[in-house]
């Protein structure tokens, strides 16, 4: 039987699907039974689900500048 | 959004637009992969090195792979290269990391129970925390300053979407290692988020 401490550390994993099954069925049982680990589960995925809504920033235009115009002469564009 | 789809066509025949498109949707995670395998100093010169060897070597991009993966693997390969060449060593240091208070076992007792279990968030959903503009910075934030092993890791999964085994492959660490590394970074944000939840700052 795990205990919260060893859920809390196997918490990404479980999320990854990188748990081995047995590992897997005892943080089922664990967090079946034991709130504070859930929440943990949920806001470390609400966390994951947060920052995957974040991929749109983008370079500054001075550092594409930068790429762009240091190109060797025979290539650029 | 229309940019998340790369206009594979005109990058192959190095269009100046769609490359300059490429530049701009992965200059800044090229960056990142170099400075974690190189180091801070020699980043930028190496990622100017792979966006050269990208140009260059688009018109036989095959499609094999996704075309970031591509790109990541060429960054990789420049980085890797020049690390080997490089007489002094450039091994990056994340030894002086703090760990997380959920993982160093401060807010467990003795037997493995909470002793300070997580709270309770308001916000809870991920859309209504990226449109509260201080908490999106207050992630942004923490993100940046994550050490630079650890942020790309965290960056290649949890953004970029790399599986495991290819970001074993670009950054050269051990499954086990990536997997410790990405815990601690989703960790020390959800803490972030914590923390502003409690007390409206971070
Ligand atoms: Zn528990």
């Amino acid at each position: 039987m795990l205990n919260c401490n060893e859920v809390t550390h196997l918490a990404s994993d479980h999320l990854d699907k990188s748990l081995n099954w047995k590992e897997s069925f005892s943080l089922r049982m664990h967090i079946a039974m034991c709130k504070h680990c859930k929440r943990f589960i949920h806001h470390l995925r609400l966390t994951r689900l947060c920052v995957h809504g974040m991929n749109n920033n983008l370079a500054s235009p001075d550092d594409v500048k930068h790429v762009l115009d240091n190109l060797p002469d025979t290539n650029k564009p | 959004m229309m940019q998340d789809i790369p206009d594979l066509e005109n990058l192959k025949k190095q269009d100046h637009q769609a490359f300059q498109r490429l530049v701009e949707k992965y200059n800044r995670q090229i960056v990142v992969v170099a400075r974690a395998i190189i180091g801070d100093s020699l980043a930028e010169e190496v990622t100017q090195e792979a966006w050269v060897s990208v140009y260059r070597a688009l018109p036989s991009f095959e499609g094999r792979s996704s075309i970031k993966t591509w790109i990541f693997t060429i960054v990789s390969n420049e980085a890797k290269t020049r690390l080997r060449k490089e007489s002094r060593l450039v091994r990056i240091n994340e030894m002086e990391e703090v760990i997380p208070a959920y993982l160093n076992g401060e807010r467990f007792n003795n037997d493995g129970s909470w002793s300070s279990p997580p709270p309770l968030w308001d916000i809870e959903s991920p859309e209504k925390i990226l449109e509260n503009e201080q908490l999106r910075q207050c992630i942004e934030k923490t993100i940046e300053l994550l050490p630079d092993v650890q942020k790309s890791v965290f960056l290649l999964r949890d953004i970029e979407q790399q599986s495991l085994e290819e970001i074993c492959n670009i950054l050269d660490i051990s499954n086990s290692n990536v997997r410790v590394l990405l815990h601690r970074a989703r960790v020390r944000l959800m803490q972030i988020i914590d923390q502003y939840q409690e007390t409206g700052q971070c």
